[in-house]
């Protein structure tokens, strides 16, 4: 109930004049989450909807200047001493109801009609029920619609459609960091055609989990444990923690997807070898890279069962997140044509140092200053935003840029949050005064419904 | 008493608690909304659409500045402050409203004296 209510509630955002919707529609969006619960939405409703009505007329007043009005003693004036001067008329007051409600009306008609994309506005997800105006997180900024429609690139109308993506451009992402995990999540492509599904899906199974023959799981000093997760030629998994673990095994990005559990799941790390059964490993040979990687987070997900008890459940809940938006002088990177694909045959492209980097690919490497360089070929948007990720703590960062073509990115640098040494560079720009500069993108903070995996149980494991 | 704070007068109801929250200290939106429900004692309370016409005004007249933007790296949202000004046009109104008080109680005292 709570999404139609925002969803009413940003449509009524949306009819304000531009000025006003500009400045203040994304305070107004915070505030209304805020509120919605201790003043209740009827309230809230009435309050945008006058909201509304004052804003029109003021807008119609000052397009045609009122003689009268202009003597009008205090522009902060209640009422009360104001009951001398026309400062409106009832036409005018006819006119900007009429206007409103014909707004009103054309927006019903379009959220009717075509469900995510309102009066040009790009909706980037249809999923989310938080409004294109929510997005919009500075005062004076416009949405991307006029950058998009100018330079020609189209403006993706569902967002659910991206992790569709998601998994064939994670395989380039060379395996150097927390943000180089392998976690595509594709399975729910076609799902999630609908306008009611949450951004950031995790993995769900698709029918009977299988299981590794053999696994064994040994306890590991969590002071000697790598802070990276790597996936050796034996299937072999060492994970900093069991959170990190289920992360994997249920494709999620960010550590605020999983949600729940003890707290030595955070602290206790193990090493889990598992031997894929031979049968599984011969189809492994004729399957796509992220059939494969399907298969191996359905086997982690039935060892998660098997060996640490694990029961967990999905649910949708509204976090805080960043949205990748293009700024408003529009993007500065062009679009370029798409990666050729890929057979399973084809051998892995994952770049090394020293080589050119394969289209569909993208490299971040730390230079000696601890400034992070990020280069990518022929890459989406979905895999910038997973790749940086990585450096804005443990806030999600969704792709609300509306682009949905390929583009090449060259020594995108930055100073990472993590690193003192890098920030104390005083060349090396933040990571999002880079995007900003380099690529025309922005972060903006907004609350978007996403999914994540609730843990009922678990059990440390026995080990073998 | 400023004249540039006298043009300003009467001040609406809304106005004046928000510049009255905004004399606690800088705050964004919701805080202001927050701080005038608590300064009435939950007898008056403002809505988003109010907040924001109300601070539409206030912005445009100098009465009230940002004093902070909004920021996406640390998710902190634009707070506003309550300028010299528009601590002045407080100041004004609330010495307007005693001498409408004062004149109240005196009318209604007479009033109950003749009645």
């Amino acid at each position: 109930m709570d999404a139609l209510y925002r969803r009413i509630y940003c449509l009524l955002l949306r009819l304000h004049p531009a000025p006003f919707r500009n400045e203040f529609a994304c305070e107004m969006a915070l505030d209304f989450e805020d509120t919605l619960h201790t003043y209740g939405f009827g309230r809230l409703l009435l309050d945008a909807t006058s909201s509304l009505a004052r804003q029109w007329s003021a807008h119609i007043l000052s397009d045609a200047p009122d003689p009268v009005s202009a003597r009008r003693p205090s522009l902060l004036a209640g009422d009360y001493v104001i009951v001398h001067d026309r400062a409106i008329t009832p036409l005018e007051l006819g006119r900007g109801m009429l206007a409103s409600t014909a707004m009103f009306a054309l927006c019903t008609v379009a959220l009717t009609v075509s469900p995510g994309h309102v009066l040009g506005i790009p909706i980037v997800s249809a999923s989310s029920s938080v409004s294109a105006m929510e997005r919009n997180p500075r005062p004076g900024t416009r949405m991307p619609m006029d950058e998009s429609s100018n330079s020609g690139f189209k403006v993706s109308r569902s967002a659910v459609a991206a992790p569709a993506q998601i998994g064939t451009a994670a395989t380039m992402v060379p395996s150097s960091g927390p943000a180089a995990i392998p976690t595509p999540g594709c399975a729910l492509a076609e799902s999630a055609p609908t306008g009611s599904k949450p951004e950031l899906l995790l993995f769900h199974p698709s029918g009977p989990l299988p299981s590794y023959e053999v696994a064994t799981i040994k306890p590991l000093d969590p002071n000697t444990a790598s802070d990276m997760v790597r996936l050796g030629p034996g299937v072999t998994l060492r994970p900093l923690s069991i959170r990190r673990y289920i992360m994997n095994a249920y494709g999620a990005i960010y550590p605020p997807q999983v949600i729940g559990g003890p707290d030595w799941i955070n602290k206790d790390a193990y090493v889990i070898n598992g031997k894929v059964p031979d049968d599984l490993q011969s189809a492994f040979q004729k399957a796509t890279r992220e059939d494969r990687i399907n298969q191996i987070r359905m086997m982690e997900q039935c060892l998660l069962a098997d060996r640490f008890h694990l029961k967990a459940h999905y649910e949708t809940r509204v976090l805080p997140v960043y949205e990748l938006v293009p700024s408003r002088n529009g993007l500065k990177i062009t679009e370029v044509p798409a990666p050729p694909e890929r057979k399973p045959s084809d051998p892995p492209t994952r770049p090394r140092p020293g080589d050119s980097l394969a289209p569909g690919s993208m490299m971040s490497k730390p230079k000696g200053n601890g400034v992070r360089v990020l280069n990518g070929r022929a890459i989406k948007m979905q895999l910038l935003t997973r790749v940086i990720g990585g450096d804005v703590g443990n806030r999600p960062i969704v792709d609300h840029t509306g682009f949905s073509g390929y583009f090449d990115i060259t020594d995108l640098t930055w100073a990472p949050l993590s690193d003192a040494a890098a920030a104390s560079q005083p060349d090396a720009p933040s990571l999002a005064g880079a995007l900003e500069e380099k690529l025309g993108l922005r972060l903006v903070t907004a609350k978007d419904p996403i999914e994540v995996l609730v843990i009922d149980h678990i059990d440390r494991p026995t080990p073998n | 008493m400023n004249p540039d704070a006298q043009q300003h007068l009467p001040l609406s109801p809304a106005t004046l608690h928000v510049l009255l929250a905004l004399t606690e200290g800088e705050l964004h939106g919701y805080g202001i909304m927050l701080e005038v429900a608590r300064q009435s004692g939950g007898q008056y309370k403002i809505g988003p659409g109010t907040l924001y016409d109300n601070l539409k005004k206030l912005l445009s007249a100098r009465l009230v500045e940002e004093s902070q933007p909004a920021s996406p790296e640390t998710g902190t949202r634009r707070a506003f402050q309550i300028t010299t000004l528009g601590l002045e046009v407080l100041t004004a109104e609330v010495e307007r409203l005693s001498g409408v008080l004062r004149h109240a109680r005196r009318s209604i005292r007479l009033a109950e004296r003749r009645s």
